[in-house]
């Protein structure tokens, strides 16, 4: 009777296709992470970057006819409607909180380490001064509107005019160009939609004041 | 210790170039799906935050002035036609002793946006004191 011969497989053989094995588990497990996040996004509602642009779009359209108190050299109270917008951030204060605080927040829109952030602060809390409202360190708030974002240029309209610097006055429209590390580049408008009447009493009344 | 110096069968070999030439294309194949859908995705998000950005730029101008406009946004060309549909006169009251408020004309406003291979149709109404 002929018996087949019983070897089994050497160390070498069993650490080669241990390895195969491994190699192509883990080409299997690639391509379906791929597939899984192209299903993700082909159903996901809210794209993430737009996602993004609109929640910015929010909280500057919301921007608020906030007034501000704050004394002067001599001690009287001076008010002044409280926006600072510069080419490459900008302090308003916005009646729409990105994570829906349901407070007014006085927002900053700037770019740290590559990345452009909206950092936001709760302007009627116990830490903060609801007459000159400022960025309370350890109680702000920041969500990430762009990574790899090398430059941003922002420019004012103020009934048709543009400006570069803008202070103690609200824009009617906000132009955004913004370049990433890949050299693309994003022109983004965003109109501010404060109520006009509530923009006539409050600005008729500040000039009045003065 | 002897090793053993048999080499492979020629289906050993052929089996594993044809698995090896399954997986390859099966990695290949999908990573081109992964690089056409995240193009066709960036594609449209760019096209939507355009068109927003579009919208809100219209809304501070006066769309009277505006019939037909061309330009260039975020790498797409667009072109602008505004139709104005219908207008109106209306008068608003004030509440109490305030009486009335005055006269305004209502208009309203038909803009189609051609970007990017495709159409959007909005209407917009403007209001302006008389």
């Amino acid at each position: 009777m002929h018996y087949k011969k019983k070897r089994g497989f050497t160390l070498i053989e069993l650490l080669i296709s241990i390895v195969i094995f491994s190699l192509m588990i883990g080409i299997a497990t690639y391509s379906f992470s791929l597939y899984v996040d192209i299903i993700r996004k082909s159903f996901d509602p809210y794209p993430e970057n737009a996602y993004r642009f609109s929640e910015l779009q929010d909280s500057i359209r919301s921007m608020f006819y906030y007034v501000g108190e704050k004394k002067d050299i001599v001690g009287d109270k001076k008010f002044f409607l409280y926006f600072f917008g510069k080419p490459n951030s900008m302090v308003f204060v916005s009646a729409q909180s990105a994570f829906k605080d349901n407070n007014l927040t006085v927002s900053k829109i700037f770019i740290e380490e590559h990345t452009l952030v909206l950092e936001e602060c709760n302007i009627y809390s116990c830490y903060n001064d609801y007459k000159n409202p400022n960025f309370v360190k350890g109680h702000t708030k920041k969500i990430i509107i762009g990574e790899h974002v090398k430059d941003i240029n922002i420019f004012y309209f103020v009934d048709g005019k543009q400006e570069r610097f803008l202070k103690d006055k609200i824009p009617n429209l906000i132009r955004m160009e913004i370049e990433f590390d890949n050299k693309k580049k994003y022109t983004w408008y965003f109109k501010v939609m404060s109520d006009f009447l509530n923009k006539k009493a409050i600005t008729g009344s500040l000039y009045a004041h003065f | 210790m002897p090793l053993n110096n048999k080499g492979f069968t020629l289906i050993e070999v052929l089996v594993s170039v044809v698995i090896l030439f399954l997986s390859i294309l099966s990695v290949s194949f999908t990573f081109k799906e992964y690089i056409y859908y995240k193009n066709r995705q960036q594609k449209n998000e760019d096209l939507y935050i355009s068109v927003i950005s579009l919208v809100n730029k219209l809304e501070g101008e006066d769309l009277n002035k505006i019939v037909f406009k061309e330009g260039k946004i975020n790498s797409f060309h667009y072109v602008l036609k505004i139709d104005k549909i219908d207008s109106a006169r209306k008068w608003s009251y004030g509440f109490g002793s305030s009486g009335n408020k005055g006269k305004f004309l209502i208009s309203l406003y038909k803009i189609v946006i051609e970007i990017g291979g495709k159409k959007f149709t909005l209407y917009k109404t403007r209001f302006k004191s008389l």
